[in-house]
């Protein structure tokens, strides 16, 4: 409760008033004379009166505000207003899909974000890390001055290098940053700093710190990663073993390949050689040093124990290698792969291998063999298996797979579906095809057999260059499906965007 | 080049989420079997269900529409989409010879222009009692005699919320259920059936500060005081202040015909829009479009209304000069004024005339000595966004800084555009802190009140 006695008098009435507060400021002393107390409920209320118009025509400007420094002059002009107007349609939920290419397209056209965007876009930055490098582009002086006043800088860590603070107490970003510096700057440092944290760290830090590692150990680092193979979380032990595996000369690919060399030799002579599998008779305890698994999990459809053991020494050699091991390149082991009772086994293994850890080269003769298969002979899935190779492959091999599975494998409805389930940019050579491919899934009637969602993502993977002629095709249909609409707009859309940088 | 309107004014245009969107659909050349435009007015044929497809048609500057689809909303979709194409894709509009349809739709408009002009003439040359236009003997009669009703009732309403107030003060505001929202309702009513919806007013104003708690205590205490004031002055008849009397009376809720508005007297200026509020209250929507007059300096607000269902269409672009007359209402330094023709757009206004904090504040503190019952006053101050001690402000150059009422996220946007040089912020000062209407951003203006239109 206020202790000013006009108010104390309001709260409690003027059946308790005993005698007339005092006027609640000097400049009000002479008007206070003039009110009359032998109506206290009148007097009171003028009081207020009083009180309000003296507070508000009284009101003195607050001083010693410090002024805060100005942002530093701009470098770079901001993005045009039509472009910027695109931006707050994207931010109002328009087309969220479209905020990384309106990013890209900004700091490609060296422009900055408008100034009035500049706190949405670091409020995102604060959610979406992987914005966070896309976003920093296109802040310029004034982004980057607003980000410091909004304390939001930690976002976008400076150039300096992190200092060891950050490894010892920092969160993971922070970790992760100084481990990546310190494997270029002193890798034995980075070694030493990691083994003597691993043991304690969590799962997901684990992976984390292995994915800087990447297909790119060092030496140093092969202890570990050997051990990791064994880690009582899967996720690790893939890391560890994609790692391992992009060394050829470590032992525990040498390992590998020794242990997996006996179980293929080629047989037979002229039109019945063939590649065959001899599935090991029992499983090595030893085995599970280097992070083979004994046991059968659920998902290995239609394979026993030993193909099981058979399948993950496979996957543990980098494709290549067998080109050494049986002296004949990977395309011809590839066409003798034909034996009824291992082809499976084999291509299982390999296509494993594949997807662990990417030999571009292999992987795409892999990957082209199995899209031109007339039957499929895998217990997986074949969108899944193709999904998988392609999306380690570049975008051009990526697009040539997809093709070639389209006259090859998938004959029939699943080339959309495929290319759906891929995230890679069409290359422009590719474009063309691909728009006359899916427009009949777009236009299919009743039920299109692409959903709007999946269709909206599909209209960012058009080149550029291609849009104008993509949206005239549209526009001389007699009319749209709701999802081919969706596909339009989401094409116009990009259109307008790009359109509008290049104006500029 | 035409001058068509900017994205931002077409959306603003919009009257829903939904139309907006279905406006943004349409806004594709492809889609219209004719989409064409000219300086002055724009055009479309769109093909819809019917045999027969819709004549669209939009004043170039988006300031009037029409369509012939049987949408209720105003713009309809197909009017947003042909000015979206207009403000996007310019050089995609066709320009064939205006077809006859427009040309009747551009004669009826200038028509209606002129029968309005020669009504406010009439009334001005000849202006019946009180200002409003003449009528014959047996309608003045009837009209005195509704008048006189009217001032009885409202004498009789102001009588008991004399004693309603009383009643309440010496009984205690700690003791009565001033939070109870059907306390005020239920005076709030009594004033409406004493057709005082003014009083009404600011008894409902009085119940939301109350719900707040100790929150809007002193803002109930000082509502309270002016209304005893408000009371108090209803009973003076102020004979040598016709000015004084008009604004009680308008605070009390009596209506000023618009007729008489326009014969009163008009400022004719290059006007300034300087902010747009949207409030809503019992399904009516209410816009307050702000103007400063560049030669006049004076400040000016412009109320339209509408039903919910039926949203209000408001031309006036932010940070545009117009130029054209206004015509104020009677009263106390009078802000609410009136347009005596549709104004004109114009170009290369100049910037907007900037005062000092200690200027506004000396203002501010003429308008509560004359006119105790105007909280609020429109201002424009060149000054930088801040925080200090957790309390954001606006600061001037010279270090003058006055509370301002905003969320962080609002605070930051003013930051980031006035990049820590002041730049011009217009506002309403209520006496303790700034509520902001809108700031210069780089060439445009950038509103400050969210969602310019509902």
């Amino acid at each position: 409760m206020s202790s000013d006695p006009l108010t104390t008098l309001l709260l409690l009435g003027t059946a308790r008033l005993q005698a007339p507060p005092a006027a609640p400021a000097p400049c009000l002393s002479e008007a206070w004379k003039l009110l009359d107390w032998t109506q206290p409920e009148s007097a009171v209320l003028s009081g207020c009166a009083l009180r309000a118009a003296a507070a508000g025509a009284g009101f003195l400007a607050i001083q010693g505000v410090p002024l805060p420094a100005a942002c530093p002059p701009e470098s770079l002009p901001a993005a045009p207003p039509a472009a910027s107007g695109m931006l707050r349609r994207i931010l109002d939920g328009e087309f969220p899909e479209c905020l990384p290419e309106w990013l890209s397209a900004c700091a490609a056209a060296r422009r900055t974000a408008a100034a009035r965007d500049l706190p949405a876009l670091l409020g995102i930055a604060g959610q979406q890390a992987a914005l966070r490098p896309r976003i920093h582009a296109i802040l310029g002086e004034r982004g980057r001055w607003l980000a410091r006043r909004m304390d939001l800088s930690r976002l976008f860590p400076e150039p300096e290098p992190p200092g060891d603070e950050a490894w010892e107490t920092g969160g993971l970003t922070q970790r992760v940053e100084w481990l990546r510096h310190h494997r270029e700057a002193d890798p034995a440092r980075a070694a030493e700093a990691l083994a003597a944290v691993w043991a304690q760290e969590s799962g997901d830090t684990r992976a984390a710190f292995l994915t800087v590692i990447g297909a790119s150990p060092t030496a140093l680092e092969i202890p570990l990663l050997e051990t990791a193979t064994r880690d009582r979380k899967r996720e690790v032990r893939q890391l560890a073993r994609a790692a391992l595996m992009a060394r050829p000369s470590c032992a525990w690919t040498a390992r590998a390949v020794a242990r997996a060399r006996p179980l293929l030799r080629v047989e037979g002579m002229l039109l019945t050689k063939r590649l065959v599998l001899q599935l090991p008779e029992a499983f090595d305890p030893a085995w599970k040093n280097d992070g083979l698994e004994e046991k059968v999990p659920p998902g290995a459809k239609g394979m026993g124990p030993r193909a099981w053991w058979a399948s993950q020494l496979l996957a543990c050699v980098p494709l290549s290698a067998w080109e050494g091991a049986l002296e004949m390149e990977f395309p011809q082991l590839l066409r003798l792969n034909k034996d009824k009772e291992s082809a499976s086994f084999i291509l299982s293994g390999w296509v494993e291998s594949a997807t662990t850890a990417p030999e571009p080269a292999t992987a795409e003769l892999l990957a082209h063999h199995l899209a031109g298969l007339a039957k499929w002979p895998l217990p997986m899935p074949v969108l899944t298996v193709l999904q998988r190779l392609v999306e380690v492959l570049p975008d051009e091999k990526a697009a040539r797979v997809v093709e070639a599975a389209e006259e090859g494998i998938l004959t029939k409805a699943a080339p959309a579906q495929l290319f759906s389930t891929t995230a890679f940019p069409l290359p422009a050579e590719a474009a063309p095809r691909w728009f006359q491919a899916l427009l009949p899934h777009l236009q299919h009637q009743p039920y299109p057999s692409l959903q709007i969602p999946a269709v909206r993502q599909l209209a960012l993977r058009f080149p550029v260059g291609f849009l104008s002629e993509a949206l005239t095709h549209l526009s001389q249909q007699p009319a749209l499906t709701p999802t081919a609409e969706a596909f339009a707009r989401g094409l116009e859309f990009r259109q307008n965007l790009h359109t509008h940088f290049s104006d500029s | 080049m035409a001058s068509y309107p900017t994205p931002d004014i077409v959306t603003a245009l919009a009257p829903d989420a939904a139309s907006l969107k279905a406006g943004r659909g349409l806004a594709s050349p492809g889609k219209w079997l004719v989409a064409a435009g000219n300086a002055e007015v724009l055009w479309g044929l769109m093909q819809g269900s019917g045999k027969d497809p819709y004549q669209v048609q939009a004043l170039a500057d988006g300031s009037a529409t029409k369509c012939s689809c049987p949408s209720r909303k105003f713009p309809c979709k197909h009017a947003l989409g042909l000015l979206f194409i207009a403000a996007e894709q310019p050089g995609k509009l066709a320009s064939p010879p205006v077809p006859g349809w427009v040309l009747e739709w551009l004669a009826g408009r200038a028509e209606k222009a002129g029968r309005a002009e020669a009504k406010a003439a009439a009334a001005a040359a000849a202006p019946g009692e009180g200002g409003e236009p003449a009528k014959g003997p047996a309608d003045e009669k009837a009209q005195a005699k509704r008048r006189e009703k009217r001032s009885g009732r409202v004498a009789e309403g102001m009588g008991f919320l004399r004693q309603w107030l009383a009643d309440l003060v010496r009984q205690g505001l700690a003791d009565a259920p001033i939070r109870d929202f059907g306390y005020w309702e239920t005076a709030a009513r009594r004033m409406i059936d004493a057709q005082a919806p003014g009083l009404a007013r600011v008894l409902r104003q009085c119940g939301q500060d109350a719900a707040r708690g100790v929150s809007g205590q002193a803002s109930l205490l000082d509502r309270l005081g002016r209304l005893h004031l408000l009371l108090a002055a209803a009973d003076q008849p102020f004979p040598d202040d016709p000015s004084l009397r008009a604004e009680v009376d308008q605070w009390l809720g009596y209506t000023v015909p618009q007729e008489t508005v326009l014969a009163g007297a008009e400022v004719t200026d290059r006007w300034f829009v300087a902010g747009r509020t949207v409030e809503e209250e019992d399904r009516i929507i209410t816009v307050l479009t702000w103007f400063r007059g560049a030669r006049s300096g004076r400040w000016a607000c412009w109320i339209q209304s509408a039903p919910a269902q039926q949203p209000v269409f408001t031309p006036m672009p932010l940070g545009r000069w117009l130029e054209g007359s206004l015509c104020f209402y009677p009263g106390v330094q009078p802000v609410r004024a009136v347009w005596k023709n549709p104004p004109m757009v114009v170009d290369g206004g100049g910037e907007i005339l900037t005062e000092s904090v200690e200027a506004m504040l000396a203002r501010y503190a003429a308008l509560q000595a004359e006119n105790p019952w105007r909280v609020q006053m429109p201002f424009c101050i060149s000054a930088v966004a801040a925080e200090s001690a957790g309390q954001a402000c606006l600061v001037e150059a010279e270090g003058a800084a006055l509370p301002l009422a905003a969320s962080p996220a609002l605070t930051h946007s003013m930051m980031a555009v006035d990049g820590g040089c002041p730049a011009a912020v217009c506002g309403l000062w209520d006496g303790g802190r700034v509520l902001p209407l809108a700031m210069a951003d780089h060439g445009a203006w950038m509103s400050l009140t969210g969602k310019a239109a509902p």
